[in-house]
């Protein structure tokens, strides 16, 4: 049919207007979203600024072991703690920016939201810290598991600490004490290689993968308890 | 002038009242005193002593093995006298070990550290203070300032001053503690009013526009001020404690052979703490500025952080003779140890300045300027937004 | 369709806030009055599943609270609710859409429904923090509304809505009312005489009056001072 005839059809035949419209589209059965296409579309509402940390954290750690074949890992290991900051604040935004109410009261509810974000983060991380480990191992004189438990220490230590801040405050000053602390650890750590330059030595080693464990139990420990609280509101 | 003072005190009664304050604090101090204490409370046995020792104990030993020979000219005869005790024992050997490795530090070789006569470890000292001047790409002016300097440093007479070595070391720490600790506790100064939206109760009474920003501002210089004096008062009573106070007469080539600077090593501890407490109000009015500038603390504590470690890790060439000479008037470059051997001088008005004789007028004149630009800031604030 | 509260406690250390509240609610508007601090957020977080009661039940047409299926059937607007800073009304409604498990084509088309309904549309691409109070509102409104709630709970519904918006807002819970269960609490004792079928006045964490109300029993203001010992002002 042609454009015209169609055009002149149109002017001629006015659609009755569509009646009792909405109890007929309520009958029909509406599709939802599966779990898997919950957890896939928080991937969209993970900040940019998480992305960009791991992501630049990478280049850093690529651009100073490639082309200036430099030892990275005392740099990384002090930078670690602001990416580990990044997983926690986002577990804990939904409280930083008063949505927890919202997000409770939904179908896919603020736990839901929560172990979402903290798979796609955590899996980024793992991800970010098996590229950073060779990297890092390259110009460095330890072995590669040593290195990746000295990057893994202080990033396990800001997650402890800021999981269990998270738990005790609400609200923004709650990320911003987070990133404090991963100043602390940052700076701590910095300090420590200096002055107890012996503990890196590797006869040490050892130990340190010790307390990666020890941390990594912690943590383990501290995200239950998060999780644990999302189920229901801290009373105030 | 009271009701400023009522304001001041008030200030500062809120900084000290936050919780992230007092542990910020208490973290900063912790490690103050284990950067002194980390030799002493992990010794590493690495040179198979028979008896198991303490840290502590060790570091007595080697002072007292130090301090008797402390005071005799560095020359042929003091020379001979280590050959002598390094071929008879250990434990005659102790008390030369700091003078050894002091001319190790030179020649990087064993063989010839244990060779050298007196006039050729002068001379080598001096052959290294010339090879830093070429890879520092100083001018003829600037050697000639050097060269002068040095005429009658040497000979040099041996003195035991770990202790002030120690504080001049810590002072370098403190100026990262310092620099962490006003980036986390004073943006709140100004920003906490914003977040817990009382600007708008402040900034239209009497006097929440002009003498409050005096009052916060000097609040928060007060606060860093006071922080470096206790980070200070920890590294020196710890230092002195556990290294002795002795060598306040000591020349600084004590310290860093290579140094060309015409001071003692209890001058340079002092003239230190002095810088330290010229970095504090720097900080702290970097800090309060920062979040008047862009409104967030989070972004302050990035900036500083990340300007800091951007130091730590990077450093341009000296050949680029102007961006090189900058760089080392940032703060966090200031107390680094490499800079007692950083001979790259500042031409100003006639004179050649050395980084620690500018960097009080630089700072000064820095903090003045964002003191000023944030006071502008302050009371042109609107509320809007919400 | 029938919510069940049976008992339903809320105790936190010496203090009662909810007090074995047991009620029976069907399709209609439910309105909750009474004083700061008297229970009625409390109450109506536990019918939310949001707050973990400490003795009772609460189950919609059988379905625990705690169950996914009844959050399915709920709305919510809390008393005070916050957003992401960088998100677009668009942006906010588009997200809680994904929480209450619309797919994207429903909530798209849902959500310019919402927008047109709460006067928004204009605004959907602005960021929430340009938002006025009441804009802000609104749009919480249109936030417990998208996916088409069997219970409708609205904690101080109409606070930063001028007077021709709470009318409006009045008409659509009275729309809404006739085919679900709105509950709404407020301190806007007129809201409750306009739209409210059953009036719920709360005291103590105890329901001291459950009913209709109408012009026969008296001025309900009146009765809510005389109940709440308050002075009436003059």
């Amino acid at each position: 049919m042609r454009k015209k005839e169609r055009q002149a059809l149109r002017r001629a035949f006015a659609a009755p207007p569509a009646q009792r419209k909405a109890a007929f589209l309520q009958q029909l059965p509406a599709p939802t979203l599966t779990s898997r296409q919950f957890v896939l579309g928080q991937t969209a509402y993970i900040r940019k600024g998480t992305w960009l940390a791991s992501v630049g954290l990478f280049a850093v750690a690529w651009c100073v072991a490639v082309w200036l074949k430099q030892d990275v890992v005392w740099l990384i290991s002090a930078l670690f703690p602001f990416v580990a900051v990044t997983a926690v604040i986002e577990g804990a935004r939904a409280d930083m920016h008063g949505m927890t109410e919202l997000e409770m009261a939904a179908r896919f509810s603020h736990k839901s939201v929560l172990l979402a974000r903290m798979t796609i983060v955590g899996a980024l991380h793992v991800v970010l810290l098996c590229l950073l480990s060779p990297l890092c191992w390259l110009h460095g004189s330890a072995t590669m598991l040593h290195t990746g438990a000295y990057l893994l220490a202080p990033y396990l230590l800001t997650t402890v600490l800021g999981l269990h801040t998270t738990r005790k405050l609400h609200g923004k000053e709650a990320g911003y004490v987070c990133l404090v602390e991963a100043a602390l650890v940052s700076v701590g750590n910095l300090l420590f290689r200096v002055v107890f330059s012996t503990l890196f030595l590797p006869l040490y080693a050892d130990r340190w993968l010790l307390l990666c464990v020890l941390l990594a139990g912690l943590t383990a420990y501290e995200y239950r308890k998060q999780i644990d609280q999302t189920e229901e509101l801290v009373w105030n | 002038m009271s009701r400023f003072s009522d304001l001041y005190w008030w200030e500062l009664k809120k900084i000290w009242r936050r919780r992230i304050t007092k542990l910020a604090l208490v973290v900063m101090a912790f490690l103050a005193a284990i950067s002194v204490l980390g030799d002493a409370l992990f010794y590493n046995n690495s040179d198979g002593d028979s008896e198991n020792i303490n840290g502590y104990t060790q570091i007595q030993r080697r002072a007292e093995a130090s301090r008797s020979i402390s005071g005799r000219v560095i020359d042929d005869a003091m020379l001979d006298d280590m050959r002598a005790a390094i071929d008879t024992s250990e434990q005659a050997a102790m008390q030369y070990e700091g003078l050894y490795e002091y001319i190790w530090s030179l020649y990087g070789d064993d063989d010839a550290t244990y060779a050298s006569d007196a006039e050729a470890m002068y001379q080598e000292r001096l052959d290294g203070v010339h090879r830093l001047w070429n890879l520092q790409s100083l001018t003829d002016g600037e050697k000639a300032y050097w060269q002068q300097k040095e005429a009658g440093i040497s000979p040099f007479r041996w003195q035991y001053a770990e202790g002030f070595i120690q504080i001049l070391i810590s002072e370098n720490v403190i100026n990262m503690l310092l620099l962490f600790l006003l980036a986390i506790c004073l943006p709140s100064v100004f920003a906490e009013e914003h977040q817990r939206k009382t600007d708008q109760l402040i900034l239209c009474s009497r006097f929440g526009r002009q003498k409050l920003y005096g009052a916060k501002l000097l609040a928060g210089v007060t606060f860093g001020g006071l922080s470096a004096v206790l980070l200070e008062v920890i590294t020196c009573v710890l230092s002195l404690w556990l290294y002795g106070a002795d060598g306040f007469d000591a020349c600084m080539q004590m310290i860093t052979a290579e140094c060309s600077w015409t001071m003692t090593a209890g001058q340079a501890a002092i003239l230190a703490m002095g810088l330290v407490l010229v970095l504090a109000v720097l900080y702290s009015v970097l800090a309060m500025f920062l979040v008047k500038l862009l409104k967030n603390s989070v972004a302050v504590l990035g900036i500083m952080t990340g300007t800091f470690l951007l130091c730590l890790f990077v450093r341009p060439p000296y050949n680029m003779r102007v961006l090189a000479r900058l760089y080392a008037l940032l703060p966090p470059n200031l107390l680094v140890d490499r800079m007692l051997t950083n001979d790259c001088l500042y031409h100003v008005f006639g004179n050649y300045l050395t980084s620690w004789q500018l960097i009080p007028v630089v700072y000064a004149v820095a903090v003045v300027v964002m003191a000023w630009i944030g006071g502008r800031l302050y009371r042109r604030y609107q509320v809007t937004g919400r | 369709m029938e919510l069940t509260i049976d008992r339903l406690t809320k105790q936190y250390k010496n203090k009662i806030a909810v007090d074995r509240v047991s009620l029976q609610l069907h399709e209609g508007v439910y309105g909750l009055l009474g004083a700061n601090g008297a229970g009625k957020t409390t109450l109506m977080r536990m019918i939310c599943g949001i707050l973990k009661p400490t003795g009772g039940t609460v189950a919609l047409d059988g379905m625990d609270v705690s169950t996914e299926e009844y959050r399915a059937q709920l709305g919510y607007l809390p008393q005070d609710f916050g957003y992401y800073p960088d998100f677009t009304g668009m942006d906010f409604l588009l997200y809680l859409a994904a929480l209450k498990g619309l797919t994207k084509p429903q909530a798209k088309r849902r959500a310019q429904e919402l927008l047109q309904l709460v006067s928004l549309e204009h605004n959907a691409k602005q960021k929430i923090k340009t938002y006025s109070g009441g804009m802000k509102q609104r749009l919480g409104i249109a936030q417990a509304l998208l996916n088409r709630p069997k219970l409708l709970v609205l904690d101080e519904p109409t606070a930063g809505l001028d007077p021709k918006e709470r009318v409006r807002f009045r008409n659509l819970i009275a729309e809404l009312g006739k085919q679900s269960i709105v509950l709404l609490s407020t301190h806007i004792v007129s809201d409750i005489e306009h739209i409210a079928d059953i009036v719920l006045l709360m005291k103590d964490g105890q329901i001291i009056y459950n009913g209709a109300w109408d012009d026969t029993r008296g001025d309900l203001e009146a009765f809510y001072l005389k109940e709440f010992d308050e002075e009436g002002l003059e």
